[in-house]
């Protein structure tokens, strides 16, 4: 209990806002909060010097932000408050003018906002929360007169990046747009490649200081409630001053925290968004970063790539089996390559032994600590290649190869096999399509080597045993994160360790809790199935000497 | 969960220390050796060689030339006597920096002495040491073995990697520790690789290379005779696993030779019981290959195909007698014929005939038959340039 009081009044004394000026009644001006939600208990004063004072004390100091008193037509006086930059001025000046010149008075606010201002995006605010999320998100607040309710005007204008291809995720054949950090841009690109108004986008805010505005999408009649209800409720439990990336909530919301797998999906496209929904699986769309989350998100889904879907389905099927290969060489090489020359000398070929043998005879060190070297190496490269500018990036690239490739193994320091099985190694890591689940394999490899080092291959499957009871224990959003092999749903199988032809994919898949499994109406598939294609039957060709066929069961 | 967190390090310790794997060694603190010899000391001790790789000597990675240049070896022979083999191998040890590491002993010597006096006491030495393999090729060597040690064929890095890729090879029966040791076990007679020593011929600096001589031939654990050539061809149609072999035959008509290869073939082996005694009917398909055709016969002519299949199936009997007479005048079940009567006749062979099986294989009465195919005549029928009759 007294632990919980103590961080409330820590995190109250870090979100608490300035101390209260008094106004001529004794109330606070402005009002005290906490957290910007509070203030929209909060109404606006029926006054424009009030509410005006009160805009004043909260942006003072804030050399971004405007707020002007001006005079419309008839000397009535008003305040606009925007946040520079943020507004598009052109259409703040469109939006004055046509105040400014108004011809038959004011009535009232709902006057202006349903005559007067060519403006699309109208919202009234009449509460001081709504009004500052209003102006801090990029609308211009007008007051006019002493009424308790203001306009907020959506004439945004936002720098923003524009529409680019997608770094992490590109991709051969496929869309080449990829999110960008405008929310309201990502769920554009998500409605316009799902036109549906069973599509639904809740909206909430996260963070009591960057007040980050999040989407949670979903297909209604399609994603099963109780897991929409379960992302929206362990959304709201998340009480943090910021939201600066979705990786925030990543943390905050998977099952298990310390686990190295991943259980969030992150995807900057909007086609694998499109795809996850369809799925009934639930987007978390987050403010100021490209990157939207996927729940739930089990472990055959680290290793298909949305170019499975495009590409002619037996590439992909190979494509798949040669991750699932190199996923394994990626976690085990260097292991399996130091507990057998340290501990099963005798599992080699004779030649192959000689070979290395000949190759470790001047090494100094013993097989773990050179692999070891050349591992830690080999992600310092990584990293130092991540951060650097490209062009410096090449540079690293070749001091890498020469260095540790040409020069290391010549002075003697480590041998060439185990350049070749590092290297393989390397290769084999970036063969993941998911980064986050590469990650996890990274960071197991050195579990693996050091298990591989003390206790040989029975090391090594004593931790592959452990890692195996782990995966199988994780949930993700309570779905089982080796399903669908395990718990084994067999329909689903068809897209796990291959990728079958489309129109042989007639459910959606059945290990994710959904309420419509239908894909498409199976006739066609019957008919592919029968004819083995479309046979083009209304065709007709001079030269097509193609008999219909007829009869055929 | 703290709980957990707490047992888990204890449980995964317990499951890695628990069953003692912790005997880490490193690549450079073994000496494999990968073949060893073992040879009769007049005074009855045993002498057991071995040849380990110099792997600084094998251009390792630093790249600096060839290892094998200016005639250094990249490989050492060492030598020590004992009571028995481990014991001299223990002595051996002693002078060694490295471990001896036998798991990759791919061939095992054996002096013709040794073997004459009886190769029992291998048998214990090499199943008890569990680094050693069964898939082991076993070589007689004429002669002491460790001089077959230290032949320097020319191909190959060393010279028991010429050794075993002769006995592997597809005109060698593949006769490795584990069918001797079957064969010993059910007290019948082994056979194994004979080998030898044998210079290359007309060349300005002669080698020493390694040979096939035939097949040493066990009476249980002691060897008794050897078969060779036209022998050794005999036994292996007898014992069922025939290899790539060449027979030449002389065309009666006109006394010139034709040489097929046999390339395949199978043998069906009928026991018959009379009473006391068992006759074999022995029924051989060969297919060959005609490669050499120095006689008039007409490969375009099915009835002199017939002819030359004719003399190739007489060849076949012949030398298949030859390899009968070989064993029975030494009593020696090399062709392993007592386990098919067990398995033919096991009541037979529990009451009457295994104590005296050696008797009634000596006696034993044999009807061979051989029907050649031959399957391909080469590129060519006829000689390029003879003239069409």
């Amino acid at each position: 209990m007294s632990r919980t009081s103590r961080t409330e009044g820590l995190l109250h004394r870090m979100l608490q806002g300035r101390k209260p000026v008094s106004s001529e009644a004794g109330e606070p001006l402005p009002p005290d909060y906490r957290f910007l939600d509070s203030l929209k208990e909060v109404p606006l004063y029926e006054s424009l010097e009030l509410n005006h004072q009160a805009l004043c004390e909260w942006f003072e100091e804030c050399s971004d932000i405007v707020v002007r008193e001006i005079a419309i037509e008839q000397g009535i006086p008003a305040v606009i408050a925007f946040v520079d930059g943020l507004v598009n001025t052109d259409s703040l000046n469109d939006a004055l003018e046509a105040l400014m010149v108004l011809e038959k008075g004011v009535e009232s606010v709902e006057d202006i906002m349903k005559t007067t201002l060519p403006v699309s995006q109208l919202t009234p605010a009449d509460n001081f929360g709504d009004l500052l999320l209003g102006i801090l998100g990029g609308d211009t607040a007008l007051f006019v007169g002493d009424e308790s309710k203001a306009i907020l005007m959506g004439i945004r204008g936002p720098e923003k990046r524009s529409v680019a291809e997608p770094e992490t995720e590109s991709v051969v054949r496929g869309p080449r747009e990829g999110f960008v950090e405008n929310l309201r841009t990502n769920t554009s690109m998500i409605r316009r490649k799902l036109k549906t108004p069973r599509l639904k986008m809740r909206s909430m805010t996260l963070g009591a200081e960057t007040n980050t505005s999040i989407v949670i999408g979903y297909m209604e009649d399609l994603a099963d409630p109780a897991m929409v209800e379960e992302v929206v409720n362990r959304l709201k439990k998340i009480k943090v001053d910021s939201i600066l990336e979705s990786g925030y909530i990543e943390e905050f919301i998977q099952d298990s925290a310390f686990s190295p797998f991943p259980q969030v999906q992150y995807t900057e496209r909007p086609d694998v968004v499109v795809a996850a929904l369809l799925q009934g699986r639930v987007a978390i769309i987050t403010d100021g970063t490209p990157f939207v989350l996927l729940v739930p998100f089990v472990f055959s889904q680290i290793m298909q790539a949305s170019e499975d879907y495009y590409e002619r389905f037996q590439i992909a099927t190979l494509v798949r089996w040669l991750r699932y290969l190199f996923l394994i060489l990626s976690l085990t090489t260097p292991a399996f390559y130091v507990a057998i020359l340290t501990f099963h000398q005798d599992l080699l070929p004779t030649t192959l032994l000689l070979s290395v043998a000949a190759a470790r005879e001047s090494i100094p060190f013993p097989a773990v600590v050179e692999a070891l070297i050349l591992e830690v190496t080999f992600e310092a490269l990584r990293e130092a290649g991540i951060r650097l500018p490209k062009a410096v990036g090449s540079a690293v690239s070749i001091l890498g190869a020469l260095v540790i490739g040409q020069s290391a193994v010549q002075a003697g320091i480590v041998s060439a096999p185990m350049v070749i099985v590092v290297s393989i190694t390397g290769i084999a890591s970036f063969t993941i399509p998911k980064f986050n689940g590469a990650i996890a394999v990274r960071m197991l490899r050195f579990v693996f080597l050091f298990a591989g080092a003390l206790f040989g291959v029975y090391g090594i499957l004593i931790v592959a045993l452990i890692m195996l009871g782990h995966l199988a224990g994780l949930r993700s959003f309570g779905v089982p994160y080796l399903s669908p092999l395990g718990p084994l749903s067999s329909a689903d199988l068809r897209d796990t360790l291959v990728r079958a032809p489309w129109w042989a994919m007639t459910k959606r898949p059945e290990f994710l809790p959904l309420q419509d499994a239908e894909r498409m109406d199976p006739e066609l598939t019957r008919e592919i199935a029968r004819h083995g294609g479309q046979k083009g039957k209304t065709v007709r060709h001079e030269r097509n000497t193609v008999e219909e066929e007829e009869g055929s069961s | 969960m703290i709980r957990r967190i707490v047992l888990l390090p204890v449980l995964i310790s317990l499951a890695v220390l628990l069953p003692g794997c912790w005997d880490r060694t490193e690549l450079n603190d073994l000496a494999f050796g990968i073949s060893s010899a073992v040879d009769l000391n007049p005074d009855g001790s045993y002498r057991v060689s071995y040849m380990f790789p110099l792997p600084g000597q094998m251009g390792g990675a630093s790249g600096g030339g060839g290892g094998t240049s200016g005639g250094a070896n990249s490989y050492y022979i060492d030598s020590e006597s004992g009571p028995t083999i481990r014991d001299a191998s223990g002595k051996l040890q002693k002078r060694m920096s490295r471990r001896l590491f036998l798991s990759h002993r791919r061939t095992m010597l054996i002096g013709e002495e040794l073997a004459k006096q009886g190769i029992e006491p291998l048998f214990d030495s090499m199943p008890r040491l569990p680094e050693s393999r069964l898939s082991t090729f076993v070589v007689v060597t004429k002669g002491p073995a460790y001089k077959l040690l230290n032949a320097k064929p020319k191909f190959e890095r060393f010279p028991v990697e010429a050794i075993r890729e002769i006995a592997k090879s597809k005109q060698s029966m593949k006769i490795n520790a584990k069918e001797m040791a079957l064969a010993l076990s059910l007290g019948s007679d082994p056979i194994a690789l004979y080998m030898g020593e044998k210079s290359s011929e007309k060349a300005d600096n002669a080698s020493r290379e390694i040979t096939i001589l035939g097949y040493a031939q066990f009476q249980e654990g002691r060897m008794v005779g050897v078969f060779s050539d036209d022998e050794a061809r005999g036994l292996m149609w007898l014992r069922q696993s025939v290899q790539t072999h060449a027979l030449t035959v002389t065309n009666p008509s006109d006394k010139q030779p034709v040489t097929a290869e046999i390339v395949n073939g199978t043998t069906h082996i009928h026991p018959k019981l009379n009473g006391d005694q068992v006759s074999f009917t022995v029924d051989i398909e060969a297919s060959a290959k005609v490669r050499e055709n120095f006689s008039k016969l007409d490969m375009n002519e099915a009835k002199d195909i017939q002819v030359v299949e004719r003399l190739i199936s007489d060849s076949i009997k012949k030398n298949v007698q030859l390899a009968i007479a070989k064993m029975q005048k030494n009593g020696t079940d090399s062709a392993q014929y007592g386990p098919i009567v067990w398995r033919t006749f096991p009541d037979a062979w529990q009451t009457k005939l295994e104590p005296k099986w050696r008797d009634v294989w000596s006696q034993a009465e044999f009807t061979v038959t051989a029907d050649t195919s031959i399957t391909e005549v080469g590129l060519i029928n006829q000689n390029v340039i003879r003239r069409s009759y």
